[in-house]
């Protein structure tokens, strides 16, 4: 259900109204923010997600059609925005490898104790590959095929990628649990 | 799993997260953005700018054009079909050049150099005289009664005005003589029926005694010199062909004969060409500095075209203003190679272990990981389409039918560009063919440069073979961490075609 101001500023946005525009920046750009640098290596290259993947939104806003969450609506846009810049720099990335990383023991006590910044550090450890797909799965909750489609891969090597993240955020968590014990 | 303990707590506090934006400061970033119209209307502005100049001075040319019918562009004369007259005189104002047809037998002379405070810019037709419908003209600043020395015969434009204190002042110049001239002989005098209908609140002209308009800036009296018969409106005329060697015409789309050329010609054309683009690629971000010296080894250039549509406004100093549309394609390819690493893991029997003491079968299950790597190579096209709308400013320097120009302006650019890929073995992906890649956030400014030869095959056509220079524009969307600036030089053939009345 949205709310009446959210309506406004839905409307405000087609009519290309500037005051609803900064509104709407205003109202999601910091849960925007969190998303884009969940996607990026740095704040600044989060920042520069943000910013297009928002003008994206603004020029585009005539699309939204009134049907499920705007919400979702736009946090989709910037995720795709994401995926996008990080094809155009893919040619830095392409090659990715992975350490064969021994077990080690798992500490679930330490889980609630980790804040955001460190669960997204720990994420952000991840190759690059493994990252994506692991945000796309377990925190935006997308199905192997929608990260499929959306990456134009097969949903098997989304599906082993993600087995692959799972491996080695088992043997990244044991740092921070040693720390805090 | 002890891992979904891990992924649940980090989407809920993931999901919940908000992080301090300045939202100021972005939304001064996002607001030229997604504010298009502006630039929309720049670009009409401008391009409304060019062809607003030149469809204005288009009618100033054709107003000029029927004030200043040239006995030179002419093609053909009308004479009354009488003897020729006793005497004419047409006083041209540099003298230097003189078209007269021979059959009139006209004695030209020499104009007196002007004489201060009166303008000689007398356009008359005077076809009421030799039967035709033009009416007298003229833009002569006087404010006494006047007369217009015409050679009506000729329907010249190359007309002399002389006011009263004029014509007593050349009384004493011996070289002159114009008043003798004139007074010698007994002028017939025709009034246009658009004068008579003009003659209100006229006075008397002491030279000839007839009606003239002390305030008027037109001639209210044609004399013509030495006729015996002059002729009435109904009298047959004759149409004669000039024939080239009787006139001195100027060459072929030029205005060399101030006197009797338009003020501005219009032209229109077609051009053509292929053109090298020179381009150059920076990055600010030292990660692409690998993939940017990649580039720019194997980057080659298949295919760069320009053709365009140009309309002209010329001087008679030769001087012109050029604007209309060009359309410019450049086509580079370059390419990439590498190798994509592909895992996969299965859960199944990992190996069967026989006791060989006990004969007891262990199977032991897990995840067994399949490693596949492919060598790709993929060649990505730069389709890069370029829309200009130049305004120039040319000189065009004629000796006889081969002119050498040269012009240099500004130019506004809009370019669309597409991109594209072949990869081969593999399943690599590339987004960047997202049509909303395709389109620049904004246009750019350049300039152009260019010298050309023309050759005219007829007065009104001309052939031109030139160089260009387009100065260095940036192609490259504002979120590209590529900067693709690109100059061009070329070879440009154009056809050009000049209204000349």
């Amino acid at each position: 259900m949205k709310s009446t101001e959210e309506h406004k500023i839905i409307a405000g946005c087609q009519a290309r109204n500037a005051f609803y525009q900064k509104e709407l920046v205003k109202r999601y750009s910091g849960k925007l923010m969190a998303i884009c640098r969940r996607y990026a290596r740095d704040d600044a290259s989060a920042k520069d997600i943000l910013q297009e993947g928002l003008i994206k939104v603004l020029k585009d806003i005539d699309q939204y059609q009134g049907k499920g969450s705007f919400e979702g609506w736009i946090k989709k846009i910037v995720i795709n925005t994401a995926l996008q810049q990080r094809s155009r720099k893919r040619f830095t990335y392409e090659i990715y490898s992975y350490e064969n990383l021994p077990e080690g023991k798992i500490l679930p006590e330490v889980y609630s104790q980790l804040s955001v910044e460190e669960l997204i550090a720990i994420i952000n450890q991840l190759p690059e590959g493994f990252r994506v797909i692991f945000n796309l799965y377990v925190i935006e909750g997308y199905s192997h095929e929608e990260i499929a489609q959306m990456l134009a891969i097969t949903p098997s090597t989304s599906r082993s990628q993600l087995a692959r993240a799972r491996k080695i955020l088992q043997k990244k968590i044991i740092l921070p649990s040693k720390i805090r014990i | 799993m002890k891992t979904n303990d891990f992924e649940k707590i980090a989407r809920e506090k993931l999901t919940q997260d908000t992080y301090p934006v300045d939202v100021d400061a972005l939304w001064d970033a996002i607001e030229p953005e997604v504010r298009p119209r502006k630039r929309k209307r720049f670009l009409f502005l401008w391009m409304a700018t060019g062809f607003g100049l030149l469809i204005s001075l288009f009618f100033i040319t054709q107003k000029d054009s029927r004030l200043a019918q040239s006995p030179i562009s002419s093609a053909e004369k009308i004479h009354a079909n009488l003897a020729p007259p006793i005497d004419t005189i047409e006083y041209l104002k540099d003298s230097k050049k003189i078209s007269r047809p021979k059959v009139a037998d006209n004695k030209l002379k020499k104009a007196p150099k002007d004489i201060p405070g009166f303008t000689n810019t007398v356009k008359s037709n005077v076809k009421d005289i030799s039967g035709s419908t033009n009416t007298v003209k003229s833009n002569v600043k006087t404010t006494s009664a006047f007369v217009a020395v015409s050679d009506s015969y000729h329907s010249s434009s190359s007309h002399r005005s002389f006011t009263r204190a004029e014509m007593d002042e050349t009384q004493n110049t011996p070289s002159l003589q114009i008043k003798q001239e004139v007074l010698s002989l007994t002028p017939k005098i025709k009034i246009t029926k658009q004068e008579q209908e003009d003659q209100q609140g006229v006075e008397a002209d002491a030279v000839t005694g007839i009606p003239a308009r002390t305030e008027d800036k037109q001639p209210i009296a044609t004399v013509v010199l030495g006729n015996q018969n002059v002729p009435e409106k109904n009298d047959p005329v004759e149409i004669e062909e000039r024939e080239e060697t009787d006139v001195l015409l100027p060459p072929p789309g030029q205005s060399k004969t101030r006197n009797n050329a338009p003020r501005l010609l219009l032209g229109g054309g077609v051009h053509t060409g292929v053109s090298y683009q020179m381009v150059e690629l920076t990055t600010s971000d030292p990660a692409n500095e690998a993939w940017l010296q990649n580039r720019i080894e194997t980057e080659s250039n298949l295919e760069q075209i320009t053709v365009g549509v140009e309309a002209l406004l010329k001087t008679k100093f030769n001087w012109y203003l050029r604007t209309g549309v060009d359309y410019h394609r450049s086509v580079s390819q370059f390419e990439f190679s590498g190798t994509l690493i592909d895992e996969k893991e299965t859960n199944g029997l990992i190996k069967t272990i026989r006791n060989p003491f006990n004969g007891v079968v262990t199977e032991e299950y897990g995840v067994t990981s399949e490693r596949t790597e492919t060598l790709w190579n993929k060649k990505i096209f730069n389709k890069i389409h370029q829309i200009n709308t130049p305004i120039i400013i040319g000189k065009e320097f004629s000796l006889t039918n081969w002119t050498v120009g040269v012009e240099a302006g500004a130019l506004l650019n809009w370019s669309l560009r597409q991109s594209g890929q072949i990869l081969d073995g593999s399943n690599f992906y590339y987004l960047d063919d997202d049509p909303n890649d395709w389109f620049r956030n904004k246009t750019e400014m350049g300039w152009l440069g260019s010298i050309q030869v023309g050759y005219f095959f007829t007065p009104k056509t001309q052939l031109l073979v030139g160089v260009v220079y387009q100065s260095p524009i940036t192609l490259s969307e504002d979120h590209n961490p590529i900067l693709q600036k690109q100059s061009n030089i070329g070879l440009q053939v154009a056809a050009r075609y000049w209204l000349v009345n």
